[in-house]
């Protein structure tokens, strides 16, 4: 079962209680979908997240837009 | 369908329960428009669009000068720059009874002393931030131990935010107490949707708090109420209208 970290206070079952920030591995599998897309929790296990990850084999290149810090340019 | 009886009817002021000294009750709730009427208009006859929402509310019933009774608690709300939390309750607070919640800014308070007759009393009261329609979340009962509340099932999921809304009427704990409104998809796990204001020792309080408008609200809702270790118990009554 994946970790998941909690972002809202959940109850569930059996008699269960988690606190925005806890990282669990017991919510009940038909309860995982709907508290993801309303972003209640979020996947915390980084296996799992790996597993998420699709590799192309092709290399992107840092744009310039995205080494200026934010508010001023570099230079 | 059933049609009730008004004598089961309930209002809770702020952290009073007026229904022993009240006898007649009611809410409205109203929705300005303002005229789209332009030359040519199909049909013959004016148009318009939806403009802001108002409510009002009213009771009146018998006087009683005690305190906490309802004379001193409708006397000292007039005038207030503190609202109160107005809660009415048709058929009663039973869990999934329909309510009608406010946030009341009283505007008249009268008392009638008929020679012939028993002193009675009456009130206005304008909501602030509009009147909404729900459902009680938990029974106006006295509670001594965590609990969650049965859930009430709306059927649906609604996404327009909503308003929760409590009156600890009564509190002998001495420990804190949390009061939460939830939510859930399944009616097995649920989320946090309000936490209110965390209850201090023997403390009484009314609250009233928003769910910002464009958040859903899952099909299921429920009260629960988290007790620190102590003794004593807490009566409270826990609402949510869905917008």
């Amino acid at each position: 079962m994946p970790k998941y970290l909690v972002k809202v206070g959940l109850n569930y079952p059996p008699n269960r209680r988690a606190e925005a920030g806890d990282v669990v591995d017991d919510l009940p599998a038909k309860s995982i979908k709907w508290l993801r897309d309303q972003n209640a929790i979020e996947l915390a296990d980084a296996n799992a997240k790996s597993d998420d990850f699709v590799d192309t084999g092709v290399e992107v290149e840092e744009s310039a837009a995205e080494v200026i810090t934010e508010g001023k340019e570099e230079g | 369908m059933a049609f009730i009886h008004g004598k089961n009817a309930v209002v809770i002021h702020g952290v009073f329960d007026l229904s022993d000294f009240l006898n007649d009750a009611s809410a409205s709730n109203s929705v300005e428009t303002a005229e789209t009427t332009t030359f040519g208009v199909s049909g013959g006859a004016k148009t318009y669009i939806t403009g802001l929402r108002e409510g009002t509310a009213s009771a009146s019933g018998l006087f009683d000068g005690a305190a906490s009774a309802v004379d001193v608690v409708l006397q000292g709300s007039i005038g207030s720059e503190t609202l109160a939390p107005v809660t009415i309750c048709p058929n009663g607070t039973t869990l999934g009874e329909r309510v009608q919640t406010l946030q009341a800014k009283t505007t008249a308070y009268e008392v009638s002393s008929p020679v012939g007759d028993v002193v009675s009393v009456s009130y206005t009261a304008q909501a602030d931030g509009g009147l909404d329609h729900g459902v009680s979340l938990a029974t106006l009962a006295s509670i001594s131990a965590s609990t969650n509340h049965t859930s009430v099932d709306n059927g649906a999921a609604t996404s327009d935010g909503g308003v929760g809304q409590i009156h600890v009427t009564e509190n002998t704990r001495n420990s804190s107490t949390v009061l939460k409104v939830q939510h859930s998809s399944d009616n097995s796990t649920f989320a946090d949707l309000i936490t209110f204001s965390s209850l201090g020792s023997t403390t009484t309080a009314s609250e009233r708090i928003v769910v910002a408008d464009g958040t859903t609200v899952n099909r299921y809702v429920r009260a629960i109420s988290t007790l620190s270790a102590g003794t004593g118990a807490l009566t409270y009554h826990i609402s949510f209208s869905r917008r």
